[in-house]
């Protein structure tokens, strides 16, 4: 039951988002770094494939946004990466949640009386 | 002669529409034994990995801060889970010897 | 590095916290003289760079605006030369006031990293916790 798809699932993302958490402080704190190029973190879409496959253990990959850059060369969009980081957090809290609650529930199953 | 008196009973044939069921084999408690064992080994790796991501975490090596927690309690749930199983086998010898007295 | 979010985000706010330091030490002296003989004034820019991998960002050095500043004709200034001239720094105020907005801003995405990234964190240690 520890093995499952879903606990594997939900570590992948656990994974995934803290990379990408990660991420979003790197653009932010480059974001009047002349000729920085805004980084993303993908595992979204090859985690659903992989679900479906009967896995759930994936790798996140990063790649660089291909968004038009100002004069100093940089890309990093403010408004998008706070909106992205708040977004993470909660997802982050949510995957948390979850697997806790798989735990939660095994201890729940053992209990007698 | 009294109709109800039980005469000797020869030896009866069986009538074949039910099939021959083997004696019940003891078994030798391996098995069971062998998983528990197997088990209790799970829990000391998982202990082992647990203690690792722990320094790790401590010390400054570690990315990832939920890999530590996670191990921790695959840790410690699996050693509950343990731990209830040995009760519930020391629960059912202690009825089974109840029984005996 | 544990918690790497949050100091990812510390070199930003130390990034952003020098770039107002500069702009701050430009505005002060927007009007300070200098003789002839020697440099105006010089505004100072930090110049930015990104850092290996996953580490933010750090001062890779300063950059200096014009040594030659400004001449004005100021005659009566004790720091005139022979001809009544004296330097004053090259730089422009709007675009200074820019700049500091900018490193303002810059200064308080980060800051408001640090408190997500500590969100994430405790969600983190709550895993298991009944």
């Amino acid at each position: 039951m520890l093995e499952s798809v879903t606990s594997a699932a939900l570590s992948s993302a656990l994974d995934g988002l803290a990379l990408r958490q990660r991420t979003i402080a790197t653009n932010i704190a480059n974001v009047n770094t002349p000729g920085y190029t805004s980084r993303r973190v993908l595992f979204e879409d090859a985690l659903a494939k992989s679900v479906d496959a009967g896995s759930g253990d994936i790798e996140a990959v990063t790649a660089r946004s291909l968004e038009p850059t100002r004069l100093d060369g940089n890309n990093v969009n403010l408004d998008t990466e706070t909106l992205s980081n708040v977004d993470t957090v909660l997802r982050f809290q949510f995957a948390s949640q979850a697997i806790g609650g798989q735990f939660s529930s095994l201890r729940t199953a053992m209990k007698t009386n | 002669m009294d109709p109800l008196a039980i005469t000797s009973v020869q030896g009866t044939t069986g009538t074949g529409y039910v099939p021959n069921v083997g004696g019940v084999q003891s078994t030798d408690g391996s098995s069971f034994a062998a998983s528990l064992t197997g088990a209790v080994d799970n829990v000391q790796q998982l202990q082992n990995t647990s203690n690792e991501l722990a320094i790790k975490a401590v010390t400054g090596d570690l990315e990832d801060i939920h890999n530590a927690t996670l191990a921790s309690t695959r840790a410690a749930v699996t050693l509950e889970l343990v731990a209830a199983v040995r009760n519930k086998g020391i629960d059912a010898f202690s009825e089974i010897m109840r029984m005996q007295a | 590095m544990t918690f790497d979010a949050i100091g990812i985000a510390g070199t930003g706010l130390t990034l952003h916290r020098k770039w107002l330091d500069a702009v701050s030490d430009n505005l002060a002296n927007i009007n300070t003289v200098k003789p002839t003989d020697g440099e105006a004034f010089r505004a100072r820019y930090v110049v930015a760079q990104e850092g290996e991998g996953t580490t933010g960002v750090y001062v890779a050095g300063a950059a200096y605006g014009s040594a030659e500043g400004r001449m004005v004709y100021e005659p009566a200034h004790p720091l005139a030369d022979e001809e009544g001239y004296v330097r004053y720094p090259d730089i422009d105020l709007a675009s200074q006031m820019g700049q500091l907005i900018m490193a303002q801003r810059g200064y308080q995405a980060n800051a408001a990293v640090v408190d997500r990234a500590k969100e994430t964190y405790q969600a983190a240690l709550q895993i298991g916790r009944n």
